[in-house]
């Protein structure tokens, strides 16, 4: 079972695609931070999260409080202990600008979010099964997993 | 002494009553209520409404003078019995020697919740150590596991049969206490919410939102935030600053796990009533109101507690 981290401040799109994830055949576990905040907290095992695992993959929003997406990036692509691990920017904004400015941050990928519900979720479950399936993911010193 | 159980002029006296039939039941327990009214001492039997009834049918008149509780609501979650149920009443009185009929474990009591139910029965000994009372716990033998009644041992100073009265040998409540804190049962696959002061906000939202969609009754959504409500207000001023949420539907409940960086260091916590005036202690004592179940694991570097929500 894989580790999914998503970062997510609209309640309703957590619950869409934690209901997307919870309906694949072998679906991930799923943490979910609300803002930029608890993301890095739990990247950087803080606290209660000193025996967290290492995400498969970053589901990340951008526009957050506290602490945005691209600070997020900033921080994690810089530390580098956790730059290698992937984040997939998922947003509803298709600003040329915004997308430009989440590769330089170094973003994995860039996807906007469908408005269509059910392209949605495809779309999710689809982000999932290519790093689930697909793609080798970085790996770990045995500590570090 | 008035039937088998002795009921010392002073201190705190609290025997487990093994019984294996009604008439065994009603051979002990009727003396002792009828004992504590004849001595002009306030009596409460707080029962499951089976046993109630009978009680109440050999008690005839007296059973007007005795306060008549049904343990299988007020008690349904074993972590709120001591102040809701056994201090609620005792406390009324204070200058008197009173007497309860407690009986907190009864047949069909699920495998969850009879750690809780230990866990209390250990903790009367600490919670009324130098009161006045007497606190006598039927125990049904004849249908409960030898494992219930053996941790009974442990919990109670003092046991009773039709015919005798005697010290358990091995009485220990620090056992009672380890077997209410045993790793909780596993969780089934579900998402970790992460939450801090600045964002307990959304962990409640959450849970809210899932507990619609898992079916919980309108009427007890409303419990289920301030349950999360008050477990995250904990994790916030005692935990570390941090916590996880996890909600998920086990065996008919809605679960609510929160997890934090802090330890509970009184094993009383969220079982004393709290005055008016007050500020802080409610957090825990609220959830145990609220909550069909609680339970509680903490170690020496996480506590999580467990808040269970009947679906039906």
């Amino acid at each position: 079972m894989i580790d999914v981290l998503l970062v997510e401040d609209d309640l309703a799109d957590v619950l869409m695609i934690e209901e997307a994830l919870a309906s694949l055949p072998a679906p991930p576990r799923l943490h979910v931070a609300t803002d930029g905040v608890e993301a890095t907290a739990f990247l950087r095992r803080e606290g209660m999260h000193a025996r967290a695992p290492r995400p498969a993959f970053v589901l990340l929003d951008l526009n957050m409080p506290r602490k945005d997406g691209f600070e997020v990036l900033r921080e994690v692509k810089g530390d580098e202990s956790l730059s290698v691990i992937p984040i997939v920017v998922f947003s509803t904004s298709d600003e040329p600008q915004q997308i430009r400015r989440s590769y330089v941050a170094r973003a994995n990928a860039y996807v906007v979010k469908p408005m269509d519900v059910d392209d949605f979720m495809r779309v999710v479950r689809e982000i999932e099964q290519f790093y689930a399936q697909i793609v080798t993911g970085p790996p770990f010193p045995r500590r570090e997993a | 002494m008035v039937g088998v159980v002795s009921t010392a002029v002073s201190g705190f006296v609290h025997p487990a009553l093994f019984y294996r039939d009604e008439a065994e039941y009603v051979g002990v327990a009727v003396p002792f209520i009828r004992g504590g009214l004849a001595a002009g001492e306030p009596v409460a039997v707080a029962v499951p409404r089976p046993r109630l009834r009978l009680l109440a049918d050999a008690l005839g008149a007296d059973a007007r003078r005795t306060t008549m509780i049904d343990m299988s609501q007020a008690g349904r979650n074993p972590g709120r019995i001591i102040p809701t149920v056994l201090r609620a009443f005792a406390d009324q009185f204070p200058a008197q020697r009173t007497r309860i009929v407690g009986e907190p474990v009864w047949p069909g009591r699920s495998p969850a919740e009879l750690p809780a139910c230990v866990q209390h029965e250990a903790l009367i000994n600490f919670a009324f150590a130098g009161r006045t009372l007497t606190i006598l716990c039927p125990y049904d033998v004849s249908a409960l596991d030898e494992a219930v009644v053996a941790h009974a041992r442990t919990t109670h100073p003092v046991l009773v049969d039709r015919d005798a009265s005697w010290e358990s040998p091995d009485y220990d409540p620090d056992v009672g206490l380890r077997a209410g804190n045993t790793a909780l049962p596993h969780r089934p696959p579900s998402t970790e919410v992460l939450f801090s002061a600045d964002t307990v906000r959304a962990a409640r939202a959450y849970a809210v939102a899932r507990a619609r969609r898992a079916g919980l009754p309108e009427r007890r959504v409303l419990d289920v935030e301030l349950v999360v409500s008050e477990l995250g207000s904990n994790c916030v001023a005692h935990g570390g600053g941090r916590g996880s949420l996890w909600v998920f539907v086990d065996d008919g409940y809605l679960v609510c796990e929160v997890a934090n960086a802090g330890i509970i260091s009184d094993p009383l916590a969220g079982r004393s009533p709290v005055s008016p005036d007050e500020s802080r202690g409610r957090g825990l004592l609220l959830v145990n109101q609220l909550a069909d179940l609680v339970r509680v694991h903490t170690t020496a570097e996480t506590t999580t507690v467990r808040a269970y929500l009947a679906l039906d």
